[in-house]
C-alpha cells in the first residue's frame, strides 16, 4: 500500500513537472477538477452529493436536470481523491460527464452526442510521434479523458476527433510499448484545436507484440499465459550471459531456473510451472526463430547443457508459453512450456554497426576451510580409537605433519593482489545491420570466453549469425536465419563426481590428505590420497587430464511467405539444427586414470533435426469482430549417430588421444544410432470481438515415432477466452484501471520426451568367453518392453488477469493455474523375478498448482531521471497423485554407496517430487540419556541420536504402533522437499542523465538442499579430510554440539543434519552504465560504458558453497542436492557498447 | 511471375506431405535387435544359451564374491580399507537395505530368466543341429538349477519360476525351500543325463567350447545340493550326495593337477580339475573382472595400473596359523613373480615394495598373466567346482554314512597332492590323516581340509552355516574365536546366518516375506526350514 502511495505521490510530482506545457492557458485558474477532497456520503440524493462536493472543494458545479438525474440515490466513500474522480464516481452510469469551462466552473454535460443543431462543436487533430525518433506512430489511441471520444491514429500518425463540445479537455495518447502522454486542450465552437503528442518508449512494454508460436499477437490481444522477456531484461543491462538459460533466472514468473553448479557452461534446470513428469524430460522446448531447436536435458549430469551452444548474442526477445492455451500449438511437446526465442533482424534504412565488448574477472564467492594436516591426523586417530581400530598415525607423525591447502590449490586464486583477475572472462560482438525495403540484413560475429574458477576448466563460444529478409514482390517475402556456433569446454574431472574415492574437483580437494604434497620428492604426482579414502589427486587431474568437449551447431531456416490474397497468406519454413559433439579424453600415465601407459578415448556424435513447417493464415472480419485462422502441418525428423574409440598403453603421452592406433591395449570401439520423427497438423482460431472479447481455439494433432504401434497419434486441444473489462461501458468512468483483462484457458498438451525405441523388445549384447575368445551373445535387455507406450498428457486450467493502473504506470499480471499430468512415462522398478529390472509405463499422475504474480511500475519518469521496478513471485505446489504401483519409488542420486542405504530420495503418492528420505536425528546421545535402542552400543555418547520410528505392529492390527528398538532402513522418513515455497526476482532500473543502474535480486524460499558433501565433510568419520566444522565435534568435554564424536565406523547414512535450508536472497546482477557524451564519440551514434557485478551478495543459511545448486541436473525426481558441486564465483565485468 | 513462388511452395508442401505419409512413424532400429527377429534358429538358441553364461559373471562381482569371503572366519578385510560399506560383510554388519548381501537376487534371477527363455523357445526351434540344441536345453537346465541353488544357500526359499509365463507374475511369493530344492534336483538330474561328458572342440556354430558345462558339472551340483540338504536341512541324503560325487570321480574325465597352483593359472585354462568356472578372457573388460583386485596387495599400488589391487581379503590370523607347517598351499612368495599360494611381501609390478606386506600376507593363487598391470581385466577363471571338491564331497558323504575309512582315503588324496608341491616335490606336510576315526573327528578334518584346499573360493561361509544346523553354535563359535572382526559391530546374532531378502525387491514386490530377524513380513512355514 505504501508503495502505491509513493507511486501516486510521484505522479503528482510528475504532473507538476509537466504543468508548464500548458503555458498557453496560463491565465486560467487552476483546473478545479484536480483539487482533492475527502467525502463520505451514505444514501443521499445526487443533488445533495454534488452540492457537498462543490462545498468541500470550493468549486462551482453547474448542471442541468435534463442531463443529471438529481434524485438518484448515491453512496460514496472517497479518501483524498480528485474532484474528477469523485464526480466520475457519482455520475457513473448517468451519462453525464464533468468538463471545465473557461471560467473554471465545472459543467456537467451529457456524454452522448445528440447532434442537435443547437449544440455547437469543434474538433481536435494532430500527430502522435515517437518522442525519441520522431517517427509517426500508427494505431495509437487518442482519447479525451473521461469522455467517449476516442480514435486511433492512421499510418501517418495523424488523428482527428470531431464533434467535440466546446470545453477544456485532457487529451491522452496511448500505444502499447509507450508511456501515455497527456495534454490539455480547449475546444471552441467550429474550430479545430491542434495537439501533437510525443510518446516516450516504455521499458515495461517495449515489445508490443508477443510471439505465440507460428504467429505473433499484440500483447493486449493475448488470451494465454505468456511471459515475455526483452533483450534488455534478459541481459539485465549488459551483463555477459554465457548460457541462454542463465539469462532466464529470476526474470519471469512461473519460470524457475536452478543452477546445476558454478562451472562455466554448466547446465541449469528450467521448470515452467513445476515438474510435470517424473521420468520423461521436464525441460521446456526451445523454439528459435520458429524452429523447434532443442529441449533442455533431463540428464543427471550437471555438466550436460545442450543450450550452451545457442548463441545468446542476437536475441531480440524471449517469450515463454506457460498455459495450455499457449502451448497447445506445440501439442505433444508443450507440456513443459515452450520458450520462443526471436533473434534480431535488420531494419530498412537504419544501417548500423554495433560493437560490444566486455572484460571481467571472477573470484570464488565463498570458500570452505578444511582441517590442517595435524588436525586431520588427530581426527583420524580419534575416529580409529573410538571404533577400536589401530591408530593410523603416531604422535611423532602428527607433530611433524605439514599442511597443504588442496582446496586453494584447486581454485584459481591470486595471493598477491586482492582484486586481481583470478579467472578472467571476456565477451564481444560485432554486428552490421540495415538494408532497404527490398533486402534487410543482420550480420554478426561474437564470442564469449570464461575461465573456470577451478583450475583446468574453461569455456569458449564463437558464433556468427546471418539474418536476411527480402521482399521479392509485394506479395512474396523471403527470410533466412542462420547461426553457427562452436563451443569448446575443458572440464577435467572438475564436476559430476560423487563422493569418497569417486569425488571430483573441489570435493576431492576437500577430502585429500592434507599432510601430503601433491607431488612426491621426485616431482611425480601423488596419484591418490594416501592412507585415507583413495580419492584421485584432483590437482593432477585438473592439470594433466584432457577432457575437451566441443560442440559445433548450425541452426538455421529459410522461409517464404506468399500473400495469396490480402487476407490469405501461406508460409513455408525449412529449417535444421545440425550439431556435432565431440569429447577428447586422455589420461596420461602421470595420473591415476592413465594407468601404466595412458588411456584415452574420442567420442564423436552427429545430430541433425530437420523441420518443415507449412502454414496458411487467413484473417477477415466476421460479424462484429475479426477472425484469424491458422492451419498447417509440420514434419520434424531427428537423427543421431555416434562412435567412440578407446585406446590404452600408448608408447608415449605426447600424442595424447590423437594416435589411438599406437595403443597396445585392444579396446572395442562402440557406436550407436537413433532416429525419430514427429508429424503434426496444426490449427488455431482467434476471434476478436471489438478488442473486448477474445477467443482462441487451438489444436495440434501429433504423431510420434517413439510410441507404441497403437498409440502413435494424439490430439491436443485447448480453448481460451479473454475479456477486456476496461473497454466495457461501465468501466469508462473509472480511472483506477487503465487496462484490465481477464483470461481463462483450459486445454491438453503432451510430453513425448523419451528416448526412441522404448516400446520395442530390445536385445542387448552379452559377452562370454571360451578359449580366450570373446563370444557376443544376445539376451533380453533389463528394461521390459512396452508396446502400449504413449504420451504423457497434461490438462491445464489457467485463470489470470492483466491489469494496468495509473495510466499504465503500474502493470500487474496475476495467474493461477492447475495442471495434472496423467499417463506419466515412468520407469517402474520390477521385481527381478520378472526377468527385468524396470519398465517404462504410462502410469501415475502428478499435479502442479500455482500462483504467479508480476508487477512492473514506473516509479519515476522525468526528463533526466527515471526509475522502473519489476517484481515477480511464483509459488508452485507439486504433488504426486498416483504412481500406478502400490509402492513408492526409492531413488539413489550419484552419491552411490556413499550413503547407506543409497536411495535418499523417494517418490511417493501424496508427496511432491524431490522428497528427501533419510534418518531424522534428534541431536547427539549424551551420557545419562535413556537408551531406547536394543544395541546399547549405538547409544554411545557423541553418536547421532537417530529417531527410532514406529515400525512395529505389536497388537496385530497391521498398523505399526511401537518402535522396534533398532535403527534399520524402516526408520527413514521424509526430511524435506527440494521444491521452494516461493521464488522470484526483483529488478530495478534507475537512469539519471547519462548514468544508469540496473539491480536484479533473486530469491528462493522454503526449499531444502542435501549437502551431500557433508557426508564426507562434516560427519567426523575421519576417513578423508573434513571441513573445519568437525573442530566442534563432540568430545566428553565438548558436549553442546551437533557434530558427532569422531568414529571411523559410523555408517554414512543420510542424517537430517545434512539436509539444510536452501532459501536465499541474492544480489544477482548490478550494472552501472554511463552514456558517453556525444562530443567524445567521433561520429558514433551512441556509446555506453558499463560496470557489471554478478552474484555480489547472498543471504543464506546454507553451509555449502551455494544454495542454488542441483548436482542431479535435469532429472526431475531429485531436488537440489549438492554433491561437491563446482563453487560459484563473484564476477565483475567492464564493458563498452558502441553504435555507429 | 508472381505465381511462381506459390507454385514452388505448394509443390514443396505437397512433396513433404507425401514423404510424411510414408512410414516415418514406424521405428526401425538399426543399432540393436528385437525379440521379434530373434529366437528363430539353432544359432539364435545357442547364442541365447551363451547369454546365460554371461549372467554367471555376476557371481564374481564385488558384493557377491566378497560377502561370503569376508563374512567367513577364514578371511578378513584389510585394516586400511577405508570404506565401511566394503567392510560390512567382515563385520557381519548388514541389513536388508545395505548392498553386500542383496546382489545374488538380481544375478541369479537374470540367469534364471535367460535359462527359462531358452527352455521355452528352444523346443519349437527347428534346426539341423539337433545335438547342440539338446545340449543347449540341458545347459539351460543346469544353469537355472545352479542359480536356484545359490539363492537357497543364501536366502532359503525363493519364488520358484520355471517359465517366462510364470515370471510374468509381478507378485510371486516365496516358494518353500523344499519345493525349490526338488526343482533343482529335477533340473540337475535331467541336465546330467543330457549334457555331454565332454564337449567337442566347437559348439556347432564356430565357438570354442572351453568352459561350457558338462555332465560333471551337473553331478557336482547334485552332490552339492544333497550335502547342503543333509547338513543344513538335516535330511538324510548322504547316499545321493555320495553317489553324485562318485560319478564324477568314476567318470575318469577329471583329475587333480599335479601342482595345486597350476589349477588356477590362465596358462592352464580348461585343465581337468576345473569342472565348472566363470571364464574370464583377459582381453577386454567385457569378459574380464575386477576379481583380482580383492586379492592383489594394496602395498603394490592401490592405483589403477600399478600392479597392486584393493588388497581387500586377507586370511585371518587363525586361518593363517592353521595350516600344517610347510603346506604348499600356504607357501608365501616374496614378490609379484612368485608362484605361491600367498605373498608375504616384496615388490609389485611397478616396483612398489613392502616387506613384509603391511597388513599381513595376501592370497596369491589367482595370479594374472599380466601380473596386475590392468585394473579391470583378468584372465583368471573363477573356480566354482573343482575335482578336489568332488573328492571332499565324497569323503564327507562317506564319513556321514559311517565309512570313515573311505572318507580318510579320499581326504588323503588331497593332502598327497599338496605334498607334491609343484608336482615333483615330496614334502612331509600335510601328512596323511592320522587322527581319531569317529565321525566327528573325521568331519572336523574334512571341514578343515575344505578350508585349506578351497580357500578363497567362497565356500567356507556356507560350510559354517550348514554345519551350524547339526551342531548349533558352530557358526557363531567359529566366527567369534577365529575372526575378531565379526564382533566389531556388536555381538553376533544367529539370524545373520541367512542373508536378508534385498529391501529393493520387497519394495517392488511386497508379496515377498522377509527372513527372520530382519523385520518386515514374516514368512509362512516352509520358506525357511
Amino acid at each position: 500500500m505504501r508503495f502505491l502511495t509513493t507511486v501516486t505521490g510521484m505522479l503528482v510530482m510528475l504532473g507538476a513537472a509537466t504543468a508548464p506545457c500548458a503555458a498557453e492557458w496560463q491565465g486560467d485558474p487552476r483546473p478545479s477538477l484536480d483539487d482533492t477532497l475527502t467525502i463520505a456520503l451514505e444514501r443521499v440524493s445526487l443533488k445533495d452529493a454534488l452540492d457537498e462536493v462543490a462545498r468541500r472543494a470550493g468549486v462551482r458545479i453547474a448542471y442541468s436536470r435534463r442531463v443529471v438525474p438529481l434524485e438518484q440515490w448515491v453512496s460514496v466513500r472517497l479518501d483524498a481523491v480528485s474532484v474528477r474522480v469523485a464526480l466520475d464516481q457519482l455520475l457513473q452510469g448517468t451519462g453525464a460527464v464533468p468538463t471545465v469551462d473557461r471560467t473554471g466552473q465545472i459543467l456537467l454535460v451529457s456524454d452522448a452526442p445528440d447532434g442537435r443543431a443547437r449544440r455547437q462543436t469543434g474538433s481536435i487533430g494532430g500527430t502522435v510521434r515517437d518522442a525519441a525518433s520522431g517517427t509517426p506512430l500508427l494505431n495509437a489511441r487518442v482519447a479525451l479523458v473521461g469522455t467517449r471520444f476516442s480514435v486511433e491514429t492512421g499510418t501517418d500518425g495523424q488523428y482527428t476527433i470531431a464533434d467535440v463540445p466546446p470545453a477544456t479537455y485532457r487529451i491522452r495518447a496511448r500505444l502499447v510499448g509507450y508511456l501515455p502522454a497527456d495534454a490539455s486542450v480547449a475546444v471552441q465552437d467550429g474550430q479545430q484545436a491542434v495537439v501533437d503528442l510525443a510518446l516516450q518508449p516504455s521499458a515495461i512494454e517495449l515489445n508490443p507484440v508477443v510471439a505465440i508460436g507460428y504467429a505473433t499477437v499484440r500483447k493486449q490481444d493475448l488470451t494465454g499465459a505468456v511471459a515475455s522477456i526483452t533483450a534488455d531484461e534478459f541481459k539485465a543491462g549488459v551483463a555477459p550471459i554465457v548460457t541462454l538459460t542463465t539469462g532466464l533466472q529470476a526474470k519471469a514468473a512461473g519460470v524457475q531456473v536452478t543452477s546445476n553448479s558454478g562451472m562455466p557452461g554448466a547446465g541449469l534446470r528450467v521448470r515452467v510451472r513445476g515438474t510435470g513428469s517424473i521420468s520423461a524430460n521436464s525441460e521446456p522446448l526451445y523454439v528459435i526463430d520458429g524452429i523447434p531447436a532443442e529441449q533442455g536435458t533431463a540428464s543427471s549430469d550437471p555438466k550436460s547443457n545442450p543450450l550452451m551452444s545457442i548463441d545468446v548474442d542476437g536475441i531480440e526477445s524471449i517469450d515463454v508459453l506457460k498455459d495450455a492455451s499457449a502451448t497447445a500449438i506445440y501439442g505433444a511437446r508443450g507440456a513443459n512450456g515452450v520458450v520462443l526465442i526471436t533473434t534480431r533482424r535488420g531494419q530498412a534504412d537504419r544501417n548500423r554497426v554495433t560493437v560490444e565488448t566486455s572484460y571481467g574477472f571472477q573470484r570464488v564467492s565463498k570458500t570452505i576451510p578444511v582441517l590442517t594436516g595435524p588436525e586431520f591426523m588427530q581426527l583420524a586417530n580419534e575416529a580409529a580409537a573410538n571404533a577400536s581400530l589401530t591408530l593410523p598415525y603416531t604422535a611423532g607423525q602428527i607433530a611433524s605433519a605439514p599442511t597443504y591447502d588442496y582446496p586453494s590449490m584447486m581454485l584459481r586464486t591470486c595471493d598477491t593482489w586482492r582484486y586481481c583477475a583470478a579467472a578472467p572472462q571476456a565477451s564481444g560482438s560485432l554486428s552490421f545491420s540495415g538494408g532497404n525495403q527490398g533486402l534487410r540484413y543482420l550480420i554478426s560475429g561474437n564470442y564469449a570466453a570464461q575461465d573456470g574458477i577451478e583450475i583446468g576448466s574453461d569455456f569458449r563460444r564463437h558464433g556468427v549469425r546471418l539474418n536476411l529478409d527480402g521482399n521479392v514482390s509485394d506479395r512474396f517475402r523471403l527470410a533466412t536465419s542462420l547461426s553457427f556456433t562452436r563451443v569448446t569446454r575443458n572440464a577435467p574431472r572438475v564436476e559430476n563426481g560423487s563422493l569418497g574415492n569417486s569425488a571430483n574437483g573441489i570435493q576431492a580437494a576437500m577430502q585429500f590428505a592434507p599432510f601430503v604434497a601433491p607431488r612426491d620428492a621426485a616431482g611425480n604426482w601423488i596419484k591418490t590420497s594416501p592412507t585415507t579414502e583413495p580419492v584421485p589427486n584432483p590437482i593432477a587431474n585438473a592439470l594433466e587430464l584432457t577432457d575437451l568437449n566441443t560442440t559445433t551447431r548450425l541452426l538455421g531456416s529459410v522461409s517464404g511467405e506468399y500473400d495469396i490474397t490480402p487476407d490469405l497468406r501461406m508460409k513455408s519454413t525449412l529449417g535444421g539444427n545440425f550439431q556435432f559433439n565431440k569429447i577428447h579424453f586422455f589420461a596420461p600415465r602421470t595420473v591415476l586414470d592413465g594407468g601404466v601407459g595412458g588411456a584415452g578415448w574420442i567420442f564423436s556424435e552427429e545430430i541433425r533435426n530437420l523441420t518443415s513447417e507449412n502454414t496458411l493464415t487467413y484473417r477477415r472480419a466476421l460479424g462484429p469482430g475479426h477472425v484469424d485462422l491458422l492451419g498447417g502441418f509440420s514434419v520434424q525428423t531427428f537423427y543421431g549417430e555416434n562412435i567412440r574409440g578407446d585406446g590404452a598403453l600408448f608408447p608415449t603421452d605426447e600424442t595424447n588421444v590423437y594416435n589411438l592406433g599406437s595403443g597396445a591395449q585392444l579396446l572395442a570401439a562402440s557406436s550407436g544410432i537413433g532416429e525419430s520423427a514427429i508429424l503434426s497438423y496444426i490449427t488455431r482460431a482467434n476471434y476478436n470481438l471489438a478488442g473486448k472479447y477474445l477467443f482462441t481455439l487451438t489444436g495440434r494433432y501429433d504423431g510420434s515415432s517413439r510410441f507404441g504401434a497403437n498409440n502413435k497419434w494424439a490430439f491436443f486441444p485447448s480453448a481460451a477466452v479473454a475479456w477486456r473489462i476496461t473497454d466495457e461501458r461501465f468501466m469508462r468512468g473509472q480511472s483506477l484501471f487503465s487496462d484490465l483483462k481477464l483470461r481463462l484457458s483450459y486445454g491438453q498438451v503432451g510430453n513425448q520426451a523419451v528416448e526412441s525405441y522404448q516400446s520395442l523388445t530390445q536385445l542387448s549384447t552379452a559377452f562370454y568367453t571360451a578359449g580366450g575368445i570373446e563370444i557376443p551373445a544376445l539376451a533380453p535387455a533389463a528394461r521390459m518392453p512396452n508396446p502400449d507406450l504413449r504420451w504423457e498428457q497434461q490438462t491445464q486450467f489457467n485463470l489470470g488477469f492483466d491489469a494496468a493502473f495509473l495510466d499504465h504506470r503500474v502493470t500487474v499480471t496475476l495467474d493461477h493455474y492447475r495442471s495434472t499430468t496423467k499417463d506419466l512415462l515412468l520407469v517402474v522398478p520390477l521385481p527381478s523375478t520378472t526377468g527385468f529390472t524396470s519398465q517404462l509405463r504410462n502410469i501415475g499422475s502428478v499435479r502442479n498448482r500455482g500462483l504467479e504474480l508480476s508487477v512492473s511500475s514506473i516509479n519515476m519518469q522525468r526528463p533526466r531521471l527515471t526509475w522502473r521496478s519489476s517484481v515477480n513471485v511464483s509459488a508452485n505446489r507439486n504433488k504426486v497423485l498416483n504412481l500406478g504401483i502400490d509402492t513408492a519409488l526409492f531413488l539413489a542420486p550419484r552419491t552411490g554407496n556413499f550413503f547407506a542405504p543409497n536411495d535418499i530420495y523417494i517418490v511417493k503418492v501424496g508427496q511432491p517430487l524431490g522428497a528427501i528420505f533419510g534418518y531424522a536425528v534428534n541431536g547427539l546421545w549424551q551420557s545419562g540419556d535413556l537408551c531406547y535402542l536394543t544395541n546399547t552400543a549405538q547409544c554411545t555418547p557423541g553418536e547421532y541420536k537417530i529417531v527410532d520410528q514406529i515400525t512395529l505392529d505389536t497388537d496385530g492390527d497391521s498398523i505399526p504402533d511401537a518402535p522396534d528398538g533398532q535403527i534399520t532402513a524402516a526408520d527413514r522418513v521424509i526430511l524435506g522437499y527440494g521444491e521452494p515455497k516461493f521464488y522470484g526476482g526483483l529488478s530495478n532500473t534507475l537512469t539519471y542523465g547519462p548514468f544508469s543502474l540496473d539491480v536484479l535480486l533473486s530469491f528462493v524460499s522454503g526449499n531444502k538442499v542435501v549437502n551431500a558433501g557433508n557426508a564426507y565433510g562434516c560427519a567426523a568419520i575421519g576417513q578423508a579430510n573434513e571441513r573445519t566444522c568437525v573442530r566442534d565435534r563432540w568430545t566428553p568435554t565438548n558436549t553442546d554440539t551437533d557434530i558427532p564424536r569422531a568414529n571411523r565406523s559410523r555408517p554414512r547414512r543420510l542424517y537430517s543434519t545434512f539436509v539444510e535450508d536452501g532459501s536465499y536472497l541474492r544480489l544477482q546482477t548490478l550494472t552501472l552504465g554511463y552514456q558517453l557524451p556525444a562530443r567524445w564519440l567521433w561520429g558514433a551514434e551512441a556509446a555506453q560504458l558499463y560496470l557489471t557485478g554478478q552474484n555480489l551478495w547472498t543471504l543464506t543459511g546454507y553451509s555449502g558453497f551455494d544454495p542454488d545448486v542441483n548436482s542431479m541436473g535435469g532429472d526431475g525426481r531429485f531436488g537440489g542436492i549438492d554433491i561437491g558441486a563446482y563453487p560459484r564465483t563473484r564476477t565483475w565485468n567492464l564493458g563498452l557498447s558502441l553504435t555507429f | 511471375m508472381t505465381r511462381k513462388p506459390l507454385v514452388a511452395l505448394v509443390a514443396l508442401s505437397v512433396g513433404l506431405t507425401a514423404a510424411a505419409c510414408t512410414d516415418l512413424l514406424v521405428e526401425d532400429p538399426q543399432g540393436f535387435t528385437t525379440t521379434d527377429t530373434f529366437y528363430k534358429t539353432g544359432a539364435d538358441l545357442n547364442s541365447a544359451t551363451i547369454a546365460i553364461y554371461n549372467g554367471l559373471r555376476g557371481i564374481q562381482g564385488q558384493a557377491n564374491w566378497t560377502t561370503p569371503e569376508l563374512a567367513s572366519d577364514q578371511s578378513r578385510a584389510d585394516n586400511r580399507e577405508p570404506n565401511f560399506e566394503t567392510k560390512r560383510p567382515d563385520f557381519i554388519a548388514w541389513d536388508a537395505s545395505t548392498g553386500p548381501t542383496g546382489g545374488y537376487w538380481n544375478t541369479m534371477y537374470s540367469i534364471i530368466t535367460r535359462a527359462n527363455l531358452v527352455l521355452s523357445k528352444g523346443p519349437a526351434i527347428e534346426t539341423p543341429n539337433a545335438q547342440t540344441k539338446a545340449y543347449n536345453l540341458a545347459e539351460a537346465k543346469f544353469l537355472r538349477a545352479y542359480a536356484y541353488l545359490w539363492l537357497t544357500k543364501v536366502y532359503d526359499g525363493v519364488p520358484l519360476l520355471l517359465s517366462p509365463e510364470e515370471q510374468a507374475d509381478p507378485r510371486p511369493v516365496r516358494t518353500p525351500v523344499e519345493e525349490v530344492h526338488q526343482a533343482i534336483i529335477q533340473d540337475l538330474t535331467e541336465a546330467e543325463a543330457e549334457l555331454p561328458a565332454t564337449w567337442p572342440a566347437s559348439d556347432g556354430y564356430g565357438n570354442p567350447t572351453q568352459g561350457r558345462v558338462t555332465k560333471g558339472a551337473a553331478q557336482m551340483a547334485l552332490a552339492d545340493v544333497y550335502l547342503w540338504r543333509s547338513t543344513y536341512m538335516r535330511k538324510n541324503e548322504w547316499q545321493q550326495a555320495s553317489d553324485a560325487a562318485k560319478r564324477v570321480i568314476d567318470s575318469g574325465l577329471w583329475s587333480l593337477n599335479a601342482d595345486y597352483l597350476r589349477t588356477f593359472r590362465p596358462s592352464n585354462k580348461g585343465n581337468r580339475e576345473m569342472i565348472f568356472v566363470v571364464a574370464n578372457s583377459g582381453v577386454n573388460s567385457r569378459t574380464g573382472t575386477i576379481f583380482q583386485l580383492f586379492y592383489y596387495p594394496r602395498d603394490w599400488g592401490l592405483d589403477r595400473g600399478q600392479g597392486g589391487g584393493w588388497g581387500l581379503i586377507h586370511p585371518t590370523t587363525w586361518f593363517w596359523n592353521s595350516y600344517a607347517a610347510g603346506d604348499y598351499r600356504r607357501d608365501g612368495g616374496t614378490d609379484y613373480t612368485s608362484n605361491a599360494a600367498y605373498v608375504t611381501g616384496g615388490c609389485g609390478l611397478s616396483n612398489l615394495c613392502a616387506t613384509p606386506l603391511a597388513d599381513g600376507p595376501m592370497p596369491y593363487k589367482y595370479k594374472k598373466s599380466d601380473n596386475g598391470a590392468n585394473w579391470d581385466i583378468s584372465d583368471v577363471d573363477t573356480p566354482l567346482y573343482r575335482y578336489a571338491e568332488a573328492l571332499l564331497f565324497y569323503a564327507e558323504a562317506q564319513n556321514e554314512l559311517g565309512n570313515a575309512g573311505t572318507a580318510i582315503t579320499y581326504l588323503n588324496l588331497i593332502r598327497a597332492r599338496s605334498r607334491n608341491g609343484t608336482g615333483t616335490e615330496n614334502r612331509p606336510e600335510p601328512a596323511n590323516y592320522a587322527g581319531a576315526t569317529d565321525p566327528l573327528s573325521v568331519r572336523d578334518a574334512i571341514y578343515m581340509e575344505r578350508a585349506w584346499e578351497l580357500a578363497f573360493e567362497a565356500k567356507r561361509w556356507f560350510d559354517l552355516v550348514r554345519r551350524d544346523s547339526r551342531e548349533p553354535g558352530y557358526w557363531s563359535t567359529s566366527l567369534q574365536t577365529h575372526d575378531p572382526n565379526s564382533t566389531n559391530q556388536g555381538p553376533l546374532a544367529t539370524y545373520k546366518k541367512r542373508f536378508p531378502i534385498p529391501q529393493g525387491q520387497i519394495s517392488s514386490n511386497p508379496a515377498l516375506c522377509q527372513n527372520a530377524g530382519y523385520g518386515g513380513t514374516a514368512c509362512g512355514s516352509g520358506v525357511q526350514p
